[in-house]
């Protein structure tokens, strides 16, 4: 039978192969109002002048849309994307220096069992993608993630202050921010090795440094970062800059209890992974 | 010099297509066997509201009365919230009896799937994934 994938279907789980990470993290935003009228709003401005990145930005899976009908709960096909839904974004990929394509390859082949993020460890930077829900004040803004794999949360110095020394790296890594005109630029060192920096065992060393940059433009929220570790990475990655577009009618979430199933799962050869 | 910057690109070119199949590992198709419907009739034992996916169990009779456990797995707790599905709304409407599932079969668990459609005893149901001719085929 001639099968027909729905962009539901890869709306709602991705992993489709490989056009469906493409699927699963995002792309040029869907949302309500579209990002052309959304960035000919006026910016906001915090009282320092600067632009206030305050809002609820994105959602990193969207999930099915789907209406009641009676009692039952249906999918709606071919419904428009969901606001702040990432949908076929591809964040490209590193150029590892040929002498680490086969560690690579190993962890990719291997993924389901080492990959931190399968086992409900926290994603990393910048695999978590970009800011979901910003809170601006003048000394700092706080970056709060809903992910499947949990809530997660940065704490970024904005008023001057340098990396905190003597502490223990993690997951997210150490953040301060600054601005070049209009644009919040982030400096995340610290960064917990065991993270990687995407699907397909993109490890990386103790040494990354990702720099995002935030721009707003308008009800328009533009996320980049580049990703530096020299020991391991042919060059900087640019991972694919996002726009995405202010939800208005949106908030961060609390995030269900994420438990590692893959052990008793992979016996049974019913192990889905944690798709991200 | 020009010989071996062709072989670095080559692999570089190769490690990206090797990338592709991978992601079956932790895909639906992967798992589950979207060519196929499998259709369960049973009572709704437990459900894990869990992430990275939930996990409804069924305990389905067999002729002779011995009972099967299937597990269903379905989306992610926040697909759910936005669908408007809670877990006691489910376990309120399975107490009336048994549910029929419709689900994607395990390719190597027999007795588990990818939910399409859960239906109650009442006849109403939650269709949260694949399309209609996947329910009827």
């Amino acid at each position: 039978m001639k099968r027909h994938v729905s962009g539901l279907l890869v709306l709602s789980f991705g992993a489709l192969g490989w056009l469906a990470v493409v699927g699963i993290d995002a792309a040029p935003q869907g949302g309500a109002a579209a990002p052309t009228a959304a960035a000919a709003k006026p910016t906001p401005r915090a009282a320092d002048g600067h632009p206030d990145l305050t809002g609820m930005w994105y959602r990193r899976i969207a999930g099915p849309v789907t209406q009641r009908v009676g009692k039952s709960i249906v999918i709606v096909n071919n419904a428009p994307p969901v606001e702040g839904a990432g949908n076929r974004y591809n964040p490209g990929t590193p150029k590892y220096k040929p002498q680490f394509l086969a560690r690579v390859k190993e962890l990719k082949d291997d993924q389901i069992n080492v990959d931190p993020a399968f086992h409900c460890g926290p994603p990393g930077i910048p695999r978590i993608g970009p800011p979901q829900r910003i809170v601006q004040t003048a000394r700092e803004i706080v970056i709060l993630y809903d992910d499947l794999n949990g809530n997660f949360f940065r704490l970024i110095p904005i008023d001057g202050r340098k990396h905190r020394t003597g502490i223990e790296p993690s997951a997210h890594g150490d953040s301060v921010g600054r601005w070049e005109g209009d644009t919040l630029v982030l400096d995340v060192r610290n960064i917990l090795e065991d993270t990687w920096l995407g699907d397909n065992g993109l490890f990386h060393t103790a040494n990354l440094k990702v720099t995002e940059r935030l721009t707003r433009q308008g009800d328009t929220l533009k996320w980049e970062a580049i990703v530096e570790d020299p020991e391991v990475l042919e060059e900087p990655w640019k991972v694919t800059p996002r726009v995405l577009t202010l939800m208005n009618n949106a908030e961060i979430e609390e995030a269900a209890f994420c438990e590692d199933r893959g052990i008793a799962d992979r016996a049974t050869g019913d192990y889905h992974g944690n798709v991200r | 010099m020009h010989v071996r910057l062709r072989i670095a690109a080559l692999m570089i070119f190769a490690a990206g297509m090797a990338a592709a199949p991978a992601l079956a590992h932790h895909s639906v198709p992967g798992t589950f066997n979207v060519e196929k419907t499998v259709t369960v009739k049973g009572t709704i034992s437990k459900i894990d509201w869990i992430n990275p996916h939930i996990y409804i169990y069924v305990d389905v009779k067999d002729r002779a009365g011995a009972v099967t456990t299937w597990k269903i797995e379905t989306l992610p707790t926040n697909h759910m919230r936005r669908a408007g599905v809670t877990k006691e709304e489910i376990m309120q409407e399975a107490k009336a009896g048994e549910v029929t599932v419709h689900m994607y079969p395990a390719h190597l668990n027999k007795t588990a799937g990818f939910l399409l459609r859960l239906t109650f005893p009442e006849g109403h149901f939650m269709h949260l994934y694949g399309e209609e001719s996947e329910i009827t085929r």
